[in-house]
């Protein structure tokens, strides 16, 4: 009797112990959210004082069949989230919003920002930001060719992304460049945005944004 | 007289001590143990409170009072921390930061040899306090995103303990509780370690 008792002990231990090795049942899709910034040290020994951020978000795409569907659902929580930070940073009245059109879509959530368009006389800044998202899903192998941000003093192109590794889809770009280069000095990645749950992802969009910003207190 | 047959008869003879030396021989004991970081680098990596664990333990009486014996433990810790401060990176010439939800995993696997003191107790139960001495293997990963950072080391260890012994029965068997407190050395990329640890179970005296 006692034996039998040990073995039903051992036994009740012993599926308690296999239960031990990894709780991962509540992880949810947030928490595998990361928010990598990168910047260029020499870049910011003079911190950028004025702004001008394109008001578009460029798709990242492979242009093959391969993309993901996006029709722009959280292009208003980036742009506006990421212009919310730089007013911040820089005060609105150095902040300028570039748009294609003078009427710019989705409408900025601060009016007093002076919005410009590629035929205005442009103002004298530091820098600019752009905004992107991949929507190229990870194949064996890919080449992604970003397209250009339009601007009135220049081109920006970015570089090719080739490496399978590098990215994710669904990620959120920020790339600030300064006026004269073609490099980005400060890059934000917010992996992993694009999610079945709309309301998340837009949660989520603003959250890792003002991460992104809060994480880099060399930009001002 | 050969070496060889000097050696067997030292460990027959030792073998004897322990194992017939009083009407109680041995105590084994299966738990379920409950367990937490305990301060320092441990405490501050895993704070919550973790239900994954067990131990088993086996005590022979040398003396009366006295045991000696083996413990081997496995605890998962785990902690999910939301709020922790970027971690500095460098990539390509870049300086730079990554944040994100944190997931901690520490599996500490002590294996000891202990030596426990039983006080005289009026009663049935039998109250005891000891300590353990050895090795303690742990495993620490910390999930970020999709990338894992994994790093383990195996230290030395010791372990004091505070346990009764509440029989049940003419089986010999009861419940087993303990309290125990674990301390592990900084080996390798690993800090030192520290939990404490509360133990349910089943024990057999003999």
């Amino acid at each position: 009797m006692k034996n039998i008792i040990m073995k039903i002990a051992m036994l009740f231990i012993f599926v308690v112990g296999l239960n031990s090795c990894y709780p991962d049942n509540d992880i949810s899709s947030a928490d595998l959210d990361t928010i990598t910034t990168l910047y260029e040290a020499d870049d910011f020994v003079t911190a950028p004082t004025s702004v001008t951020i394109n008001w578009s978000v460029s798709q990242l795409k492979g242009d093959d069949g391969d993309d993901i569907p996006y029709y722009g659902a959280i292009d208003d929580e980036i742009l506006n989230t990421t212009l919310e930070n730089l007013v911040a940073l820089y005060g609105v009245s150095n902040v300028y919003i570039l748009s294609e059109t003078a009427q710019p879509d989705p409408v900025p959530s601060n009016s007093d920002v002076v919005v410009i368009t590629p035929t205005d006389v442009p103002p004298v800044v530091d820098a600019l930001i752009a905004s992107s998202i991949i929507l190229r899903k990870n194949t064996s192998s890919s080449i992604i060719y970003p397209p250009c941000y339009p601007g009135y003093w220049g081109w920006y192109c970015p570089p090719p992304i080739i490496s399978v590794n590098s990215y994710s889809v669904g990620t959120v770009i920020l790339d600030m460049v300064e006026v004269g280069e073609t490099d980005a000095s400060w890059s934000g990645f917010m992996r992993g945005l694009l999610s079945s749950n709309e309301s998340s992802n837009s949660r989520r969009t603003i959250n890792t944004i003002n991460q992104a910003f809060s994480q880099s207190p060399y930009l001002k | 007289m050969t070496q060889t047959k000097k050696l067997y008869i030292a460990i027959l003879l030792l073998l004897g001590v322990v194992f017939t030396g009083n009407a109680q021989n041995s105590y084994w004991s299966a738990n379920w143990d409950i367990s937490m970081g305990a301060g320092g680098s441990t405490g501050d990596y895993i704070t919550n409170v973790n239900f994954r664990g067990f131990s088993m333990e086996g005590r022979f009486f040398v003396k009366k009072n006295i045991t000696l014996g083996g413990f081997l433990g496995w605890n998962a810790l785990y902690d999910k921390v939301s709020d922790s401060p970027p971690i500095e990176i460098e990539i390509d010439g870049y300086m730079g930061h990554i944040s994100g939800t944190q997931i901690r995993y520490l599996n500490v696997v002590p294996m000891l040899a202990t030596t426990h003191y039983y006080f005289d107790t009026k009663g049935d139960s039998k109250i005891s306090i000891g300590t353990g001495i050895g090795g303690v293997y742990v495993e620490k990963r910390t999930d970020l995103g999709l990338n894992s950072y994994y790093s383990d080391s195996f230290a030395f260890a010791v372990q004091p303990e505070l346990g009764v012994f509440l029989p049940m029965g003419y089986g010999g068997g009861g419940v087993n509780l303990a309290v125990r407190y674990l301390y592990g050395t900084s080996a390798g990329d690993l800090e030192s370690l520290s939990t404490v640890s509360f133990a349910i179970g089943f024990g057999f005296m003999n």
